[in-house]
């Protein structure tokens, strides 16, 4: 089998920028052209434009000065600044931000056709529930966030991979109640788990034992290793 | 590559016969390597890469163009804007001579679906084994653009470039496509 090769600069193990390298230095040396080093030839190789005169250097400025308030540990929302630049206009706007959305329960959503309830109420796009009791499988899970969070679980998804859902007809998803998250996820998706990451982001939806009503929980680090 | 005919065919309106020659000649070479599997052919073929395009190629165009030569007006034909190009001689302990043939052999090699060799100790092992190509000193019949201008000021059809090298390139063509 033959592979063709698609030109990477990024990758630095796969060659590419080194052969340019090579090649164009040796170019080089036969007409006595200085040389350049192997960041030069990416540049050009890689058509890299170094745009950090104006915009991106402005933006660094502003994230910095954000980061040395917090750094002096100051808390109150109000000293901190959004910052909107641009400079074709040119425009230059700071502004107050608002506090994090926090997550609340309804009466009635109109999607749902019924109540919601935010587990823990107000949790915010921060918040994360971490489950660090290893290797599990989806029957373990659910026994778990039964016993510590009161709910049943129907639904469990990982990005836009659907690892469990207890509708589907005949309940096909019933084996895997006995199969780990992580080995399902790898059959599903078709992916390996990322080297070096030992959790997956998993969100799970169901209703909660004790009143039967629909809940919303923040994202679930599961840790199963 | 699905359909070998129709590429000949496609090959032999674009190019020259010297060029299906030389293409030819490196899809066997690929084939051949396949099949062997073997990473010293292909660390082989990487330093002939750096032979013939640095060492040898140059070499016939000071033959054909020597540092002293001067053009039909009698200017020295290396100067202004044109620089005399020096061959380089291929040594394993150039940094640079090294990196070439490194990554060059690599390529290939990731190319074949075959195992890269990273470590350079035993590259150095295996590129130890290669020997020099030897060179032969190839005769291109190649006109300046002020010649060519002079040329068909004068009314005078242009050369065949490869006439000399077509009669011997048609046989090696058959041949190659028969061991294809």
């Amino acid at each position: 089998m033959l592979v063709a090769a698609d030109f990477e600069k990024d990758d630095d193990s796969n060659f590419h920028i080194d052969y340019i390298n090579a090649t164009s230095n040796l170019r080089a040396r036969n007409y006595k052209i200085t040389e350049c080093d192997r960041n030069k030839t990416k540049m050009i190789a890689g058509k890299i434009i170094p745009a950090i005169a104006t915009t991106t250097a402005m933006i660094t400025g502003a994230v910095c000065a954000e980061i040395i308030k917090f750094a002096q540990g100051h808390r109150t929302i109000g000293k901190f600044k959004n910052t909107f630049i641009n400079l074709a206009l040119p425009l230059f706007l700071f502004s107050e931000p608002d506090d994090v959305k926090k997550m609340k329960s309804v009466e009635f959503d109109p999607i749902m056709c019924g109540p919601i309830k935010m587990l823990p109420e107000g949790f915010t796009c921060y918040d994360k529930v971490t489950i660090n009791e290893g290797s599990m499988t989806f029957g373990q899970l659910f026994e778990w966030l039964k016993t510590n969070k009161g709910v049943e679980i129907s639904m469990v998804t990982c990005g836009a991979v659907a690892l469990y859902n207890m509708y589907l007809p005949g309940n096909k998803h019933a084996p895997r109640l006995e199969q780990k998250v992580e080995d399902v996820y790898k059959q599903v998706s078709g992916e390996e788990l990322v080297t070096g990451r030992n959790y997956l982001q998993i969100e799970v939806g169901g209703t909660i034992i004790e009143s039967g009503e629909d809940f919303q929980m923040p994202p679930i680090k599961y840790v199963f290793m | 590559m699905k359909d070998p005919v129709d590429f000949v065919a496609q090959l032999r309106k674009t190019a020259t016969s010297s060029s299906i020659r030389e293409q030819l000649t490196e899809i066997r070479s690929l084939i051949e390597i396949k099949q062997s599997n073997s990473m010293q052919r292909i660390v082989e073929i990487a330093r002939g890469y750096f032979e013939t395009n640095f060492d040898h190629k140059i070499r016939d165009l000071k033959a054909l163009f020597p540092d002293d030569k001067l053009d039909s007006e009698g200017q020295p034909f290396w100067s202004g804007p044109k620089r005399s190009p020096q061959p380089i001689t291929f040594s394993a302990e150039d940094p640079l001579h090294f990196s070439f043939v490194f990554n060059a052999a690599n390529l290939i090699a990731v190319n074949l679906c075959m195992e890269p060799v990273r470590d350079e100790a035993a590259f150095r092992g295996l590129l130890g084994q290669t020997q020099a190509t030897p060179y032969v000193q190839k005769l291109i019949a190649v006109e300046t653009p002020e010649e060519a201008k002079a040329r068909e000021e004068a009314g005078r059809p242009a050369p065949q470039t490869a006439a000399n090298s077509d009669d011997d390139d048609e046989p090696v063509i058959t041949e190659l496509l028969a061991g294809l």
